[in-house]
């Protein structure tokens, strides 16, 4: 009954985001338990993340997997704990009032976002990798899904901060725009990150790799699966 | 539930508006409530709260580790890898709970207090179920709201007494010296021990006896708890 109940308090502090969204910006505005909402945040987006990525490293055995279970969590974790300082300093330098707590939930509503809209694609995914077993579909549709999910995330990210912060005519336009280049830098570290962490799903006929060798980059993979896609070379 | 009883209830944003903590069944700001750990149910509550912690520490941890070894050519360790990032976790899991240990020292006294606020909670809930069971057997329930009011009574000397405690303990734990506020508060507590006592002297016959008992131990405990406090301080 316990465990249930501190396992419900994470997610139930997650729906409450869905939800309402209004009152939860409020509460990071007054700083109503921001440590709280900091663990809880952490650890749900976590279990998300970690589900989808077994699905999609399920697609090349379980060691794989096992393996994408770990890196999926890793990589947005990760990506936060990389931008996170750049974005409160210079945030602070211009004038931002804000803790830095405050900005850590605001930060994590958005990877909470993507986790939850991830692990509502899991079923679509896992669908897709039962039915077609196509490299270069699978890896298309995946980059479709967390392009999707990451872009949602960071919109909602976007107006949050606006909303938290209470940007209006006065705000120094120098704040917006410093927010528009951090969001434009998380999108670079994370998919760098992604490309310096792959593979989350291995190819059809080679064996486990805990890495592949670092070649090319991130957009000219997706540029040659879509080509593949469409011409089959 | 009755306003009168409703009133008695120390919620749970009251105790965070008067600790200015995040109060839980099993953390105060943070801290693990040494109480929590006697009971099974929040044991593993908190053992589930200290695993997923450990668990996402371990995976930034080991998605950390991988992009510093996928640099390293002659890599293929996996499970050394594994080992290391085992050994990191536990570290932090050792630094957390020394951590823990230190601040703890700090909210010892709110910790015991706040045991008591949950008794005193535990009692009013107890008396709003007897209620409920006697409206049920006899709707008038005449003979039961004489002696009621003794032990609404005591709750809310109780309820004050806490409240004073709670604050006083505020007071200096943000402010190390001793304040006069804080012993203007202090002398509200022993004012309300004394009526307590008395309030139990007079009811010894009654049936709620054992609550008026335990109300008394609660107002005890506070007093006794913030003498120690202040005295330590002093």
């Amino acid at each position: 009954m316990e465990l249930t109940q501190k396992t419900m308090n994470y997610f139930s502090t997650l729906i409450t985001l869905l939800r309402d969204r209004p009152s939860f910006l409020e509460e990071i505005r007054n700083g109503t338990k921001l440590e709280s909402k900091i663990v809880a945040l952490i650890v749900a987006s976590s279990l998300f993340f970690a589900i989808y990525g077994a699905i999609v490293g399920a697609s090349n055995g379980w060691q794989q997997m096992l393996l994408s279970t770990v890196k999926l969590p890793a990589l947005y974790l990760l990506t936060l704990l990389i931008c996170l300082p750049t974005l409160y300093f210079f945030d602070i330098l211009f004038g931002s009032q804000a803790s830095f707590k405050q900005y850590a939930v605001l930060s994590l509503t958005t990877v909470s976002v993507i986790s939850v809209l991830l692990f509502s694609f899991a079923p679509v995914t896992l669908f897709f990798l039962i039915s077609i077993r196509d490299y270069h579909f699978f890896l298309l549709l995946n980059v479709a899904i967390f392009a999707l999910t990451g872009f949602i995330g960071v919109q909602l990210f976007y107006r949050g901060v606006k909303s938290v912060m209470k940007f209006n005519e006065k705000t120094p336009p120098i704040r917006q725009r410093l927010l528009l280049f951090w969001l434009v830098l998380y999108g670079l570290v994370g998919s760098q990150l992604g490309w310096t962490l792959r593979p989350f799903f291995g190819a059809p006929g080679e064996p486990f790799q805990l890495f592949r060798p670092i070649e090319s980059n991130f957009y000219a993979q997706i540029i040659t699966s879509i080509r593949w896609f469409l011409f089959g070379n | 539930m009755k306003s009168d009883l409703e009133d008695l209830i120390i919620s749970q944003d009251q105790l965070e508006q008067l600790t200015e903590l995040e109060v839980g069944k099993i953390f105060i700001g943070g801290v693990v409530r040494p109480s929590a750990l006697r009971s099974p149910g929040q044991l593993c509550s908190f053992l589930v709260a200290e695993f997923s912690l450990l668990a996402v520490v371990f995976i930034v941890c080991l998605g950390l580790g991988l992009v510093i070894v996928r640099s390293w050519a002659s890599f293929n360790n996996l499970f050394g890898l594994i080992a290391v990032v085992v050994g990191v976790t536990i570290t932090v899991a050792i630094a957390w709970h020394g951590y823990q240990w230190q601040r703890y020292k700090a909210l010892k006294t709110l910790s015991h207090l706040l045991d008591e606020v949950d008794r005193h909670n535990d009692i009013v809930q107890t008396i709003r179920v007897m209620d409920e069971l006697r409206l049920a057997q006899s709707p008038a329930a005449a003979s039961s709201l004489r002696n009621r009011t003794e032990i609404i009574a005591a709750l809310e000397a109780t309820r004050d007494s806490l409240i004073s405690a709670l604050m006083t303990e505020r007071i200096l734990r943000c402010h190390q010296t001793v304040l006069q506020q804080g012993r203007d508060l202090m002398g509200s507590i022993e004012t309300n021990l004394v009526a307590l006592q008395a309030l139990h002297i007079n009811n010894q016959a009654i049936e709620y006896q054992q609550f008026l008992q335990e109300a008394l131990e609660i107002g005890l405990a506070v007093q006794q708890e913030m003498t120690t406090k202040t005295g330590v301080d002093n």
